[in-house]
Protein backbone atom coordinates (compact mmCIF):
# COMPACT_ATOMS: atom_id res chain seq x y z
CA UNK A 1 0.00 0.00 0.00
CA UNK A 2 2.70 2.44 1.05
CA UNK A 3 4.87 1.47 -1.88
CA UNK A 4 1.96 1.99 -4.24
CA UNK A 5 1.29 5.39 -2.71
CA UNK A 6 4.92 6.40 -3.02
CA UNK A 7 5.03 5.25 -6.60
CA UNK A 8 1.91 7.28 -7.21
CA UNK A 9 3.46 10.43 -5.76
CA UNK A 10 6.75 10.16 -7.57
CA UNK A 11 4.66 9.23 -10.58
CA UNK A 12 2.90 12.58 -10.50
CA UNK A 13 6.10 14.52 -9.81
CA UNK A 14 8.25 12.66 -12.31
CA UNK A 15 5.60 12.35 -14.95
CA UNK A 16 7.12 14.80 -17.39
CA UNK A 17 10.53 13.25 -17.05
CA UNK A 18 8.99 9.83 -17.50
CA UNK A 19 7.26 10.91 -20.70
CA UNK A 20 10.47 12.42 -22.08
CA UNK A 21 12.48 9.33 -21.29
CA UNK A 22 9.89 7.04 -22.80
CA UNK A 23 9.84 9.11 -25.99
CA UNK A 24 13.66 9.01 -26.08
CA UNK A 25 13.68 5.29 -25.62
CA UNK A 26 11.17 4.68 -28.39
CA UNK A 27 12.93 7.00 -30.82
CA UNK A 28 16.26 5.34 -29.98
CA UNK A 29 14.74 1.97 -30.82
CA UNK A 30 13.23 3.24 -34.08
CA UNK A 31 16.43 4.88 -35.28
CA UNK A 32 18.48 1.78 -34.46
CA UNK A 33 16.02 -0.36 -36.37
CA UNK A 34 16.05 2.08 -39.27
CA UNK A 35 19.84 1.82 -39.41
CA UNK A 36 19.49 -1.94 -39.36
CA UNK A 37 17.21 -1.97 -42.40
CA UNK A 38 19.41 0.52 -44.21
CA UNK A 39 22.34 -1.83 -43.75
CA UNK A 40 20.14 -4.54 -45.24
CA UNK A 41 19.87 -2.37 -48.35
CA UNK A 42 16.65 -0.44 -47.96
CA UNK A 43 16.40 3.25 -48.79
CA UNK A 44 16.27 5.53 -45.72
CA UNK A 45 12.55 6.17 -46.25
CA UNK A 46 11.79 2.50 -46.74
CA UNK A 47 13.93 1.55 -43.75
CA UNK A 48 12.15 4.05 -41.53
CA UNK A 49 8.74 2.84 -42.70
CA UNK A 50 9.73 -0.76 -42.07
CA UNK A 51 11.00 0.03 -38.57
CA UNK A 52 7.75 1.81 -37.69
CA UNK A 53 5.60 -1.01 -39.03
CA UNK A 54 7.57 -3.56 -37.05
CA UNK A 55 7.32 -1.55 -33.89
CA UNK A 56 3.57 -1.17 -33.99
CA UNK A 57 1.33 1.69 -32.93
CA UNK A 58 3.63 3.97 -30.91
CA UNK A 59 0.84 5.74 -29.02
CA UNK A 60 -0.86 2.51 -28.08
CA UNK A 61 2.42 1.04 -26.85
CA UNK A 62 3.21 4.16 -24.85
CA UNK A 63 -0.18 3.82 -23.23
CA UNK A 64 0.57 0.21 -22.37
CA UNK A 65 3.89 1.28 -20.85
CA UNK A 66 2.13 3.92 -18.73
CA UNK A 67 -0.28 1.27 -17.53
CA UNK A 68 2.59 -1.08 -16.76
CA UNK A 69 4.50 1.61 -14.90
CA UNK A 70 1.73 3.40 -13.01
CA UNK A 71 -1.13 0.97 -13.31
CA UNK A 72 -4.24 2.44 -14.82
CA UNK A 73 -6.12 3.98 -11.91
CA UNK A 74 -9.36 2.43 -13.11
CA UNK A 75 -7.76 -0.98 -13.11
CA UNK A 76 -6.26 -0.42 -9.68
CA UNK A 77 -9.51 0.86 -8.24
CA UNK A 78 -11.25 -2.19 -9.66
CA UNK A 79 -8.68 -4.48 -8.09
CA UNK A 80 -8.97 -2.72 -4.74
CA UNK A 81 -12.74 -3.02 -4.83
CA UNK A 82 -12.58 -6.67 -5.71
CA UNK A 83 -10.05 -7.30 -2.98
CA UNK A 84 -12.24 -5.49 -0.46
CA UNK A 85 -15.29 -7.41 -1.53
CA UNK A 86 -13.51 -10.74 -1.20
CA UNK A 87 -12.08 -9.88 2.19
CA UNK A 88 -15.54 -8.93 3.45
CA UNK A 89 -17.19 -11.97 1.90
CA UNK A 90 -14.63 -14.27 3.52
CA UNK A 91 -15.25 -12.85 6.96
CA UNK A 92 -18.99 -12.71 7.43
CA UNK A 93 -18.87 -12.03 11.17
CA UNK A 94 -16.57 -9.07 10.80
CA UNK A 95 -18.65 -7.75 7.91
CA UNK A 96 -21.85 -8.00 9.94
CA UNK A 97 -20.29 -6.15 12.88
CA UNK A 98 -18.82 -3.49 10.61
CA UNK A 99 -22.06 -2.93 8.72
CA UNK A 100 -24.06 -2.84 11.92
CA UNK A 101 -21.66 -0.37 13.55
CA UNK A 102 -21.84 1.86 10.51
CA UNK A 103 -25.62 1.63 10.34
CA UNK A 104 -26.06 2.41 14.02
CA UNK A 105 -23.45 5.15 13.90
CA UNK A 106 -25.00 6.82 10.89
CA UNK A 107 -28.51 6.45 12.29
CA UNK A 108 -27.47 7.87 15.62
CA UNK A 109 -25.72 10.80 14.01
CA UNK A 110 -28.70 11.53 11.80
CA UNK A 111 -31.01 11.55 14.81
CA UNK A 112 -28.72 13.77 16.85
CA UNK A 113 -28.26 16.12 13.96
CA UNK A 114 -32.01 16.39 13.34
CA UNK A 115 -32.50 17.36 16.97
CA UNK A 116 -29.58 19.77 17.04
CA UNK A 117 -30.71 21.28 13.78
CA UNK A 118 -34.28 21.79 14.99
CA UNK A 119 -33.36 22.98 18.48
CA UNK A 120 -30.14 24.91 17.98
CA UNK A 121 -29.36 25.63 14.36
CA UNK A 122 -32.63 26.49 12.72
CA UNK A 123 -34.20 29.71 13.96
CA UNK A 124 -37.58 29.30 15.61
CA UNK A 125 -40.45 30.04 13.25
CA UNK A 126 -41.36 33.28 14.96
CA UNK A 127 -40.68 36.82 14.15
CA UNK A 128 -38.16 37.53 16.92
CA UNK A 129 -37.22 34.24 18.54
CA UNK A 130 -34.25 35.78 20.30
CA UNK A 131 -36.63 37.98 22.27
CA UNK A 132 -38.87 35.15 23.38
CA UNK A 133 -38.37 33.77 26.88
CA UNK A 134 -40.08 31.26 29.14
CA UNK A 135 -40.36 32.04 32.82
CA UNK A 136 -40.00 29.43 35.53
CA UNK A 137 -40.30 29.67 39.27
CA UNK A 138 -37.50 27.96 41.14
CA UNK A 139 -36.86 28.18 44.85
CA UNK A 140 -33.32 27.57 46.07
CA UNK A 141 -34.42 25.07 48.71
CA UNK A 142 -37.75 23.82 47.40
CA UNK A 143 -36.98 23.50 43.70
CA UNK A 144 -39.40 24.17 40.88
CA UNK A 145 -42.89 25.23 41.61
CA UNK A 146 -45.82 25.62 39.32
CA UNK A 147 -46.82 29.13 38.49
CA UNK A 148 -50.43 29.83 39.23
CA UNK A 149 -52.52 32.03 37.05
CA UNK A 150 -52.82 34.49 39.93
CA UNK A 151 -49.07 34.68 40.30
CA UNK A 152 -48.74 35.25 36.57
CA UNK A 153 -51.35 38.01 36.63
CA UNK A 154 -49.64 39.81 39.48
CA UNK A 155 -46.28 39.64 37.72
CA UNK A 156 -47.84 41.07 34.66
CA UNK A 157 -49.22 43.94 36.58
CA UNK A 158 -46.01 44.62 38.50
CA UNK A 159 -43.40 44.55 35.75
CA UNK A 160 -42.86 46.36 32.50
CA UNK A 161 -39.76 44.26 31.83
CA UNK A 162 -41.59 42.45 29.05
CA UNK A 163 -43.49 43.86 26.15
CA UNK A 164 -46.20 41.35 26.73
CA UNK A 165 -46.82 38.24 28.83
CA UNK A 166 -48.98 35.23 28.19
CA UNK A 167 -49.89 32.25 30.31
CA UNK A 168 -50.00 28.62 29.35
CA UNK A 169 -50.87 25.72 31.63
CA UNK A 170 -51.28 22.26 30.23
CA UNK A 171 -50.77 19.97 27.30
CA UNK A 172 -53.71 18.14 25.82
CA UNK A 173 -54.60 16.10 22.83
CA UNK A 174 -57.64 16.84 20.73
CA UNK A 175 -59.21 15.88 17.47
CA UNK A 176 -59.43 18.85 15.20
CA UNK A 177 -62.17 18.66 12.64
CA UNK A 178 -63.67 21.13 10.28
CA UNK A 179 -65.92 20.83 7.30
CA UNK A 180 -64.27 19.66 4.16
CA UNK A 181 -61.14 18.37 5.93
CA UNK A 182 -60.32 15.00 7.36
CA UNK A 183 -60.23 15.14 11.17
CA UNK A 184 -56.75 15.13 12.65
CA UNK A 185 -55.39 14.28 16.05
CA UNK A 186 -53.31 17.18 17.30
CA UNK A 187 -51.36 18.01 20.38
CA UNK A 188 -52.17 21.34 21.92
CA UNK A 189 -51.21 23.57 24.78
CA UNK A 190 -53.70 25.58 26.77
CA UNK A 191 -52.90 29.27 26.71
CA UNK A 192 -54.64 32.46 27.55
CA UNK A 193 -55.65 34.88 24.83
CA UNK A 194 -52.72 37.14 25.57
CA UNK A 195 -50.54 34.70 23.70
CA UNK A 196 -51.89 35.72 20.33
CA UNK A 197 -51.33 39.37 21.02
CA UNK A 198 -47.86 38.47 22.23
CA UNK A 199 -47.09 36.59 19.11
CA UNK A 200 -48.46 39.26 16.82
CA UNK A 201 -46.35 42.05 18.26
CA UNK A 202 -43.18 42.00 16.29
CA UNK A 203 -39.74 42.93 17.52
CA UNK A 204 -40.93 42.92 21.06
CA UNK A 205 -39.78 41.19 24.19
CA UNK A 206 -42.28 38.56 25.12
CA UNK A 207 -42.49 36.42 28.18
CA UNK A 208 -44.47 33.30 28.64
CA UNK A 209 -45.11 32.04 32.09
CA UNK A 210 -45.18 28.33 31.97
CA UNK A 211 -46.31 26.09 34.80
CA UNK A 212 -44.53 23.01 33.65
CA UNK A 213 -40.93 22.46 33.02
CA UNK A 214 -41.36 20.56 29.77
CA UNK A 215 -42.91 23.37 27.85
CA UNK A 216 -40.30 25.27 25.91
CA UNK A 217 -41.70 28.51 24.64
CA UNK A 218 -41.41 27.55 21.07
CA UNK A 219 -43.81 24.67 21.24
CA UNK A 220 -46.44 26.78 22.87
CA UNK A 221 -48.49 27.23 19.78
CA UNK A 222 -48.22 24.57 17.24
CA UNK A 223 -50.88 24.92 14.66
CA UNK B 1 -1.15 -9.33 -27.49
CA UNK B 2 2.45 -10.33 -27.28
CA UNK B 3 2.61 -11.64 -30.76
CA UNK B 4 1.56 -10.64 -34.19
CA UNK B 5 1.81 -11.97 -37.62
CA UNK B 6 4.19 -10.12 -39.80
CA UNK B 7 2.26 -11.22 -42.88
CA UNK B 8 1.22 -7.67 -43.66
CA UNK B 9 4.88 -6.63 -43.69
CA UNK B 10 5.62 -9.12 -46.41
CA UNK B 11 7.78 -11.10 -43.99
CA UNK B 12 7.95 -14.83 -44.69
CA UNK B 13 5.88 -16.52 -42.03
CA UNK B 14 7.57 -19.85 -42.18
CA UNK B 15 9.28 -21.34 -39.17
CA UNK B 16 8.59 -18.49 -36.78
CA UNK B 17 6.72 -19.42 -33.66
CA UNK B 18 4.28 -17.13 -31.87
CA UNK B 19 5.16 -16.43 -28.28
CA UNK B 20 3.05 -18.17 -25.69
CA UNK B 21 1.49 -15.81 -23.14
CA UNK B 22 3.87 -15.16 -20.28
CA UNK B 23 7.00 -16.21 -22.11
CA UNK B 24 8.07 -12.69 -23.08
CA UNK B 25 8.93 -11.84 -19.47
CA UNK B 26 11.12 -14.90 -19.26
CA UNK B 27 12.88 -14.08 -22.53
CA UNK B 28 13.46 -10.48 -21.44
CA UNK B 29 14.90 -11.56 -18.09
CA UNK B 30 17.18 -14.02 -19.83
CA UNK B 31 18.36 -11.47 -22.40
CA UNK B 32 19.09 -8.89 -19.69
CA UNK B 33 20.87 -11.49 -17.56
CA UNK B 34 23.53 -11.77 -20.27
CA UNK B 35 24.65 -8.24 -19.42
CA UNK B 36 23.33 -4.68 -19.14
CA UNK B 37 21.53 -3.79 -22.31
CA UNK B 38 19.13 -1.23 -23.82
CA UNK B 39 15.62 -2.04 -25.01
CA UNK B 40 16.57 -2.46 -28.62
CA UNK B 41 19.47 -4.67 -27.56
CA UNK B 42 17.04 -6.96 -25.73
CA UNK B 43 15.23 -7.48 -29.00
CA UNK B 44 18.47 -8.15 -30.87
CA UNK B 45 19.60 -10.66 -28.27
CA UNK B 46 16.33 -12.56 -28.40
CA UNK B 47 16.42 -12.64 -32.20
CA UNK B 48 20.03 -13.65 -32.17
CA UNK B 49 19.90 -16.52 -29.69
CA UNK B 50 16.70 -17.93 -31.14
CA UNK B 51 18.04 -17.38 -34.65
CA UNK B 52 14.86 -15.57 -35.55
CA UNK B 53 12.75 -18.55 -34.52
CA UNK B 54 10.53 -16.50 -32.22
CA UNK B 55 8.27 -13.70 -33.21
CA UNK B 56 8.54 -10.83 -30.74
CA UNK B 57 6.27 -7.88 -31.35
CA UNK B 58 8.75 -5.08 -30.82
CA UNK B 59 6.37 -2.66 -29.23
CA UNK B 60 5.28 -5.15 -26.60
CA UNK B 61 8.85 -5.30 -25.38
CA UNK B 62 8.56 -1.93 -23.64
CA UNK B 63 5.46 -2.56 -21.54
CA UNK B 64 7.20 -5.75 -20.42
CA UNK B 65 10.43 -3.92 -19.55
CA UNK B 66 8.59 -1.25 -17.54
CA UNK B 67 6.49 -3.85 -15.77
CA UNK B 68 9.56 -5.85 -14.77
CA UNK B 69 11.24 -2.65 -13.62
CA UNK B 70 8.25 -1.78 -11.49
CA UNK B 71 8.31 -5.23 -9.95
CA UNK B 72 11.91 -4.58 -8.98
CA UNK B 73 13.32 -7.30 -11.20
CA UNK B 74 15.18 -4.91 -13.48
CA UNK B 75 17.31 -1.89 -12.64
CA UNK B 76 17.68 0.95 -15.11
CA UNK B 77 20.34 3.51 -15.84
CA UNK B 78 20.83 6.04 -18.59
CA UNK B 79 24.07 5.58 -20.46
CA UNK B 80 25.63 5.96 -23.86
CA UNK B 81 25.18 3.36 -26.57
CA UNK B 82 27.96 2.03 -28.83
CA UNK B 83 27.37 4.80 -31.38
CA UNK B 84 27.30 7.52 -28.74
CA UNK B 85 23.59 7.94 -28.35
CA UNK B 86 21.90 8.33 -25.00
CA UNK B 87 20.06 5.14 -24.16
CA UNK B 88 18.39 3.52 -21.19
CA UNK B 89 20.18 0.40 -20.01
CA UNK B 90 18.53 -2.44 -18.15
CA UNK B 91 20.25 -4.83 -15.81
CA UNK B 92 19.08 -7.70 -13.62
CA UNK B 93 18.56 -7.17 -9.89
CA UNK B 94 18.94 -9.94 -7.32
CA UNK B 95 15.19 -10.57 -7.18
CA UNK B 96 15.30 -10.56 -10.98
CA UNK B 97 17.93 -13.25 -11.00
CA UNK B 98 15.87 -15.29 -8.56
CA UNK B 99 12.75 -14.86 -10.68
CA UNK B 100 14.62 -15.91 -13.81
CA UNK B 101 15.83 -19.08 -12.13
CA UNK B 102 12.36 -19.99 -10.89
CA UNK B 103 10.66 -19.23 -14.21
CA UNK B 104 13.28 -21.14 -16.13
CA UNK B 105 12.81 -24.21 -13.94
CA UNK B 106 9.03 -24.14 -14.28
CA UNK B 107 9.31 -23.62 -18.02
CA UNK B 108 11.61 -26.63 -18.33
CA UNK B 109 9.20 -28.76 -16.32
CA UNK B 110 6.39 -27.70 -18.62
CA UNK B 111 8.44 -28.49 -21.72
CA UNK B 112 9.49 -31.88 -20.46
CA UNK B 113 5.89 -32.76 -19.60
CA UNK B 114 4.58 -31.53 -22.94
CA UNK B 115 7.23 -33.43 -24.82
CA UNK B 116 6.53 -36.62 -22.92
CA UNK B 117 2.82 -36.19 -23.53
CA UNK B 118 3.18 -35.56 -27.22
CA UNK B 119 5.61 -38.42 -27.76
CA UNK B 120 3.43 -40.95 -25.96
CA UNK B 121 2.81 -44.18 -27.86
CA UNK B 122 -0.53 -46.07 -27.68
CA UNK B 123 0.83 -48.91 -25.55
CA UNK B 124 2.14 -46.58 -22.89
CA UNK B 125 -1.26 -45.16 -22.06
Amino acid sequence: MWIRLRLGVTGILGRRRFERELADEVSFHLSKRTEHWQREGLTPTEARRRARLEFGNVDKIKEEVRDARFGGWVEQARQDLRHGYRALANNRGFTAVAVLSLAIGIGFNTTIFSVVDAVLLRPMPYEAPDRLVAIERIFPDAGRWDITFRQHRSWRQQTDLFESMAFGWSWFEATVASEGYAPERERGFSVDTNLFATRASSRSLVAISCPRRDCPGRTMWSS
Amino acid sequence: MLTSLLADLGEPMTKRADLLPGTLDLLVLKAVSLGSVHGYGVLLRIEEVTEGGLLVEQGSLYPALYRLEKEGLLATEWGVSSNNRRAKFYSLTTPGRRRLKAKKASWQRLCAAMEAALDAKPREV
